[in-house]
């Protein structure tokens, strides 16, 4: 007997269910991306991790502590010594004052929670809510299921997990959300052309201008996007609105960022923004004209009007630009698009690993099946174009062609390519789950419309289970990439013992601490730029360059003193006061990262000015043209500065059995000037495992003697 | 004034052994309830919402949370 | 009667001399015949442990007995202790006072238990502990010489009585000794040297003693000792130590060489490598870090009775060299925290081990009760100085927690002894967290119950808005219909029960109740379709439907009920007459009922 079908009860309405598979996804996407950030407290401890990120929780502190107009007019003598820098005008404050914004709430509501720990877990948290912009996002663009998938694969993408691990308090942590916050804003405000979302996209704007450097790719993009929509004849007056609405607003607020300043209307990169501001009313004018007059006087008017603009424009440009009054293109915005181009004129922006061009090999590593399911969500974006599918195709292919330059910049990539392959995954899914199920209802009805197709349910089952490999291998990857390769503080080194233990090496913070507790409050500690912001952050020590390489000059005094002889450099320490020299020297431990292998880096930039003029690279080969440490090393490297701190008695040590003593575990030679003296500099501490060695300027020699 | 001889030993009233399963269970139970709430609150209309049912969803959802909630404070060592 | 009013006179002066200065005098009537003083200089402390034979030669009983300290040694003295030295070694009482005539000195009043009648004697201990009274001389060394100090004190016991007969005996860490005062009768051998007998010496008799020797064991020094004692009533206390060490030894001269400092053993002796710290045998979940992060370099030990922590600082401590760090652990509240009802006793140790025969410059122990407690009272084990109550806020506080801070200067390992701290907490207070936490989580809830009623549309879109209305009701018709389907399940059961009892009686009073039910139900339904009368035509038909069916189908029911009823219980039918009648129905309700599916499904 049929029973009676019932509604209500435990069973619940397929409404109900989408809901809850919605919520559940999306928070266990949330709760997972936050997770697998955390990999690197759980191995180490809730710590800050490498160089830029030491600064920003410096700040932070100060912010926390000394209230924001302080922190707004702090002068910072604790860096570039004897320069300072202007810390308020010279940095974007959305990071610090979000940390700082969050840890004042949290102790209003009695969580006595460390500033600590609200930078440390900062970038999880951000990431979090980038899982959810995502999702929005993409659901504007295409559907909700999109939407999930693509916020299931930006929770572990590694191309933005290698930005964002707890402790890596870094300007990208926050940038990502507010880009695609912005992102979504705009999409909403260009759907409806409403001032309420495209006021919204304003603010976003604002964050996003307020927390990092890379909103001048969101502020040539957007304009582009409305290029694209004029070009192809889609400019509507909702589009009017929204961009004319976010350009005004979105600049304004720009412009109290004081490190922006009045860039938003000088500079070159912002120029496009402004073009197309202006096209905007031209092109609205225009069709207000167009409906308004005859065809033959509107052809005219047409000719008359482009042909002046044109020429206003580039005499007003070439006239701007002539007066300065146009900042010159910056090197920075010269590398994106041409990658030769830092190389050979800048070796400062050069000598930065994170500034090299991708390889090949770094795309699949960071993106891994994103970078095959990306051309699929492209392909279906373009068959079925919207306004706001055009934006999504601008975004992708504008920020491979980015990524491709820089490294760095290969985070900019990763949330399109996951909203691409979202889109990509889901709408081929779609089709073949609807074949997997049509297949057996389908038998009795009708055969003769299917009969194209042999085996279709079976093909559709194939096709799923293989994109079901496809996303288990993505996640063992994700997951994989995420614990070996971006979970390492790189403040606190580990390494296997010869027992298969797991060894520790905490030799950079023994340093910085018997700084920071054994020397004098005013001493004025040298060391190359990598290490500036560790040592105010961690030493709370003078320092005299940092990792904000504002100043080129004097980054390149410190090379010379590093790469002249003792009496010269002297003289160079002595002009600069400085008390301690601190150097990084891995060759008793194999840390291959140190200063002696960054020392062609610092020849080059000490021979870029014209005080170091005499220093060339050439003088530190060997004959051969190699560079080396050992007997056959040139004899200017072997006696200057770097050289002889960072192997100071360094010869009598044996490293490796078999080996000589003084066997470089590095370079893998013994070295070649083994034993010799300091005439100018004392030994003022070196650590357990030689990692850093800290001297002391000595005092001008008496008189006579 | 009590001499120390006469009191006791102060324990916790609740054995801080079971901390971890009394934060898992009511925790668990609390999720329950708020995801039936969110998921009534989503899917009603403003025809068919029932003021009491979710109140007093809610409120479940709130007891059990609270209380799992202040578990998992002791067994990740806050002790409040 | 002058004389009387004159000599009250001079008895009230007298005593209100006493009770204003509070000086004693001494009294000449005490010699003392014997004392055996050992000096420990091995450590940085000075450790005196000086035994008193005293007597009494005098006409009354003695109460009392002075101990006095030298003006050069008041600074440095941390901790003095007094005992008999009978075979129960009984603490003496003993309290800081003031002597007429030597204002300049530093005396002792040692309260006998019992009082020392004429001509008797008595053996008593009298324990000091003196800090930075070692002075490295040189000033300044380099890392490959050895550590040098002076001692400066006295070859004499330094007493405010006759002494009959003395030696002293003064223990050194090891047999170099650069230079010591030759003051005879004096032996050294090995690494003790010791001075006397002497016979017969005066009152506060001085003979400067000078010792110049090596000392490469730790001298280090804890500038500041924060414990912080945290208290919660769910099981546990939580214990802070925030430290401030010094190496207070011959400082570093000339430059720090880590190749001499690992090859050579001689290299750095007087340096300070790692340390032994002994916590309570309960504790756990230690950490050890500074404001920079954890410090990996620690091993922890579980011994029978303690935990001992063996603490590496990031960088060895040479002479001058400082470092700063935090230590924590928890132990279980049953440990130290005693109750009656709503009364607490906390009893734990004012200052707790950190190395051996360290000194602490400067103690502040803070105590944090939970928050409600009320009605502190503090027992020292020694004088303290007890700073103002403040209040301290963290996890689910709302007024705060009282904060007990107790500060005291210059201790020593004979300090670590017990406090004792009463307070009363009601115990319904614990509560009081958890239903804050309930309180936050139900406001949120109420704010999005709140939420999604709010509508700020400025124009109703009224298409929409009967959607909306038109699929409420149809839920709620649904939810009737729902009732309806358990009435006829409840009837299906209810026949097929009488079919194979063909119990009448029992079917009648059940299916009572089951009709009632169906009635409400099937009224309510149309209760509801005459107001969705108005709104959508389209499904106020397809309820009708479904009405005509369900009376059909209800009518089925009751033909099957009246088969039974009239046919099958009193035996008018047949067998295969009745299974055909049963079919029959069964099947029609089954045609019914797949329209009323089909209906049902379209509403929904």
């Amino acid at each position: 007997m049929g029973l009676l079908a019932k509604t209500g009860g435990l069973r619940m309405s397929a409404e109900k269910q989408e809901t809850l598979l919605k919520l559940s996804i999306l928070s266990i996407a949330a709760v997972l991306s936050f997770a697998t950030r955390l990999f690197s407290v759980l191995r180490f401890e809730s710590v800050i991790h490498e160089f830029d990120p030491y600064f920003n929780y410096r700040t932070t502190k100060f912010l926390a502590e000394e209230g924001f107009y302080n922190f707004h007019n702090w002068f910072d003598d604790r860096a570039w010594y004897p320069l300072g820098r202007i810390i308020g005008g010279t940095i974007y404050p959305g990071l610090m004052v979000t940390s700082a914004a969050l840890y004042h709430l949290a102790w209003l509501l009695n969580i006595t929670i460390d500033i600590r720990n609200v930078c440390v877990f900062l970038a999880p948290l951000f990431s979090s809510l980038t899982t959810i912009v995502t999702y929005l996002l993409t659901k504007e663009l295409k559907d909700s299921a999109a939407g999930l998938v693509a916020a299931s694969m930006i929770a572990i993408v590694p191309g933005y997990i290698s930005r964002s691990v707890a402790g890596s308090y870094d300007n990208e942590g926050i940038a990502i959300f507010c880009m695609l916050f912005t992102y979504y804003m705009w999409i909403k405000a260009v759907k409806t052309g409403a001032i309420f979302w495209s006021s919204l996209a304003a603010l976003a704007y604002f964050y996003m201008v307020s927390s990092w450097g890379g909103y001048v790719f969101l502020i040539n993009l957007i304009p582009l996007h409305v290029l694209t929509l004029m070009a192809t004849g889609r400019f509507s007056h909702r589009i009017y609105v929204a961009y004319s609405t976010l350009y005004c607003v979105g600049t304004v607020l720009s412009m109290q960022i004081s490190f922006v300043g009045f860039q938003p209307v000088q500079s070159s990169e912002h120029m496009l923004a402004l073009g197309v501001f202006g096209l905007c009313q031209i092109h609205s004018l225009v069709d207000y004209l167009r409906s308004k007059m005859s065809q033959n006087d509107f052809e005219l008017l047409f000719k008359a009007l482009v042909f002046s603009m044109v020429v206003i424009s580039f005499v007003v440009g070439g006239a701007l630009t002539v007066t300065g009054k146009i900042s010159p293109w910056t090197g920075r915005f010269y590398s994106l698009l041409d990658p030769s181009y830092a190389k050979n004129h800048i070796p400062i922006i050069a000598s930065v690993s994170e500034h090299q061009p991708t390889s090949w090999s770094s795309f699949y590593f960071d993106l891994q099946i994103l970078v095959f399911l990306f051309p699929a969500g492209l392909y279906f974006c373009f068959s079925k174009l919207t306004d706001s599918n055009i934006f999504l195709i601008l975004y992708g292919v504008t920020s491979i062609y980015f990524a491709g330059v820089m490294v760095r910049l290969m985070l900019v990539l990763a949330p399109v390519m996951c909203i691409l392959s979202g889109i990509g995954a889901s709408s081929m899914l779609l089709t073949y789950m609807k074949q997997i199920e049509s297949g057996k209802v389908v038998d009795k009805k009708s055969k003769k419309f299917e009969n194209n197709y042999v085996l279709r349910s079976e093909i559709a089952t194939l096709f799923v289970a293989v994109m079901c490999f496809l996303f288990v291998s993505y996640t063992l990857h994700c997951t994989w990439v995420t614990a070996e390769a971006y979970s390492s503080p790189s403040i606190v080194l580990s390494a296997r013992s010869p027992d298969g233990g797991r060894m520790i090496f905490d030799d950079f913070r023994e340093a910085y601490y018997w700084l920071r507790m054994n020397t004098p409050e005013d001493a004025k500690v040298m060391s190359w730029w990598d290490y500036g912001y560790q040592i105010t952050a961690m030493a709370n020590r003078t320092i005299l360059v940092d990792n904000n390489t504002w100043n080129n000059t004097h980054i390149s005094r410190v090379g010379q003193a590093m790469a002249s002889s003792e009496d010269k450099a002297y003289e160079i320490m002595r002009e600069l006061d400085v008390d301690y020299v601190l150097v990084i020297f891995g060759g008793l431990t194999g840390y291959s990262s140190d200063d002696i292998n960054k020392f062609l880096w610092m020849v080059r930039i000490g021979g870029s000015t014209d005080k170091g003029k005499h220093i060339t690279e050439w003088d530190y080969y060997s004959p051969a043209g190699e560079f080396r440490v050992d007997k056959e090393g040139s004899p200017v490297l072997l006696n200057c500065l770097m050289y002889k701190m960072c192997y100071y008695r360094f010869g009598q040590v044996y490293t490796e059995g078999g080996k000589p003593s003084g066997y470089d575990r590095v370079r893998n030679m013994e070295i070649g000037n083994k034993d010799f003296e300091l005439d100018v500099l004392e030994e003022a501490y070196t650590t357990e495992h030689w990692l850093v060695r800290i001297y002391k300027v000595k005092d001008l020699r008496n008189r006579g003697i | 004034m009590i001499e120390i001889e006469s009191m006791t030993r102060y324990v916790s009233p609740i054995n801080p052994a079971v901390f971890p399963h009394l934060a898992v269970v009511l925790l668990g139970i609390g999720i329950f309830f708020t995801a039936w709430f969110f998921v009534y609150e989503v899917t009603s209309t403003k025809f068919t919402r029932d003021i009491f049912k979710e109140l007093l969803v809610s409120l479940v959802a709130a007891i059990f949370s609270g209380f799992g909630v202040l578990f998992l404070l002791l067994w990740v060592g806050i002790y409040v | 009667m002058a004389r009387g009013i004159i000599r009250g006179f001079i008895i009230l002066l007298s005593v209100c001399c006493i009770v204003s200065a509070n000086s004693e005098t001494i009294n000449n009537d005490l010699v003392i015949k014997n004392v055996e003083r050992s000096i420990d200089l091995q450590s940085q402390l000075t450790k005196i442990v000086n035994k008193l034979t005293v007597e009494n030669t005098g006409k009354n009983p003695v109460k009392s007995l002075l101990f006095a300290i030298e003006q050069k040694h008041k600074d440095g003295l941390s901790y003095i202790a007094a005992q008999t030295r009978d075979t129960s070694r009984s603490a003496l009482k003993i309290s800081e006072t003031k002597v007429q005539n030597h204002p300049d000195k530093l005396f002792y009043k040692i309260e006998l238990k019992d009082a020392l009648s004429p001509g008797r004697s008595l053996a008593i201990e009298v324990e000091t502990v003196s800090s930075n009274e070692l002075v490295p001389h040189p000033k300044e060394i380099t890392q490959k010489e050895k550590q040098l100090v002076r001692y400066f004190g006295n070859v004499y016991f330094y007493s405010p009585y006759t002494v009959a007969k003395q030696t002293s005996v003064i223990t050194l860490p090891s047999r170099n000794v650069e230079n010591y005062t030759k003051f005879k009768p004096v032996v050294q051998s090995d690494s003790t040297i010791t001075y006397g007998p002497y016979e017969k010496v005066a009152p506060f008799s001085v003979e400067d003693l000078i010792l110049h020797f090596e000392n490469n064991n730790k001298f280090l020094t804890i500038k500041k000792l924060e414990r912080v004692i945290e208290i919660s009533h769910w099981g546990n206390i939580a214990i802070e130590e925030t430290i401030d060490l010094y190496h207070t030894g011959a400082l570093l001269k000339g430059s720090f060489s880590r190749y001499e400092y690992a090859r050579e053993s001689k290299s750095g002796q007087s340096s300070v490598q790692n340390f032994n710290t002994i916590l309570p045998a309960a504790a756990s979940d230690v950490y050890y870090r500074d404001e920079i992060g954890n410090i990996s370099t620690s091993h922890m030990r579980i011994r029978k009775d303690a935990v001992e922590l063996n603490l590496r600082p990031r960088f060895p401590l040479f002479g001058g060299w400082k470092t700063h760090y935090v230590i924590g652990y928890n132990v279980p509240s049953y440990e130290y925290l005693f109750n009656s009802g709503d009364e607490y006793l906390l009893r734990m140790r004012l200052l707790d081990h950190v190395f051996d025969d360290m000194v602490v410059e400067e103690l502040v122990t803070k105590i944090i009760l939970p928050e409600g407690s009320h009605s502190v009272k503090l027992n020292a084990p020694y004088s303290v100085t007890r700073l103002p109550d403040t209040l301290h806020y963290t996890y689910l506080d709302t007024k705060g927690r009282p904060v007990i801070t107790i500060t005291k200067n210059n201790l020593v390992e004979n300090h670590i002894q017990d406090f004792q701290l009463r307070y009363t907490f009601p115990r319904l207070l614990m509560l009081q967290e958890p239903l804050l936490v309930v309180i936050a989580l139900y406001l949120l809830f109420l704010l999005v119950i709140v939420y999604v009623r709010l509508d700020f549309s400025i124009n109703k879109d009224e298409v929409s808005e009967s959607k909306l209305r038109i699929a409420g009701r149809c839920e709620k018709i649904l939810a009737a219909q729902d009732r309806r389907v358990n009435s006829y399940n409840d009837l299906d059961d209810q026949l097929s029960e009488l079919k194979a009892n063909k119990n009448t009686n029992t079917f009648q009073a059940a299916v009572k109740s089951i009709n009632q039910e169906y009635k409400t139900a099937t009224n309510t339904i149309s209760e509801l379709s005459l107001k969705l009368k108005g709104e959508s035509g389209d499904v106020y038909e397809r309820i009708q439907e479904l009405q005509k069916l369900d009376k059909a189908l209800k009518e089925l029911y009751n033909q099957q009920q009246a088969l039974y009823f009239d046919k099958l219980i009193p035996g008018r039918i047949g067998r295969q007459p009745f299974v055909d009648a049963e079919s029959v129905i069964i099947k029609k309700k089954e045609e019914t009922v797949e329209k009323i599916n089909s209906i049902v499904k379209s509403l929904q």
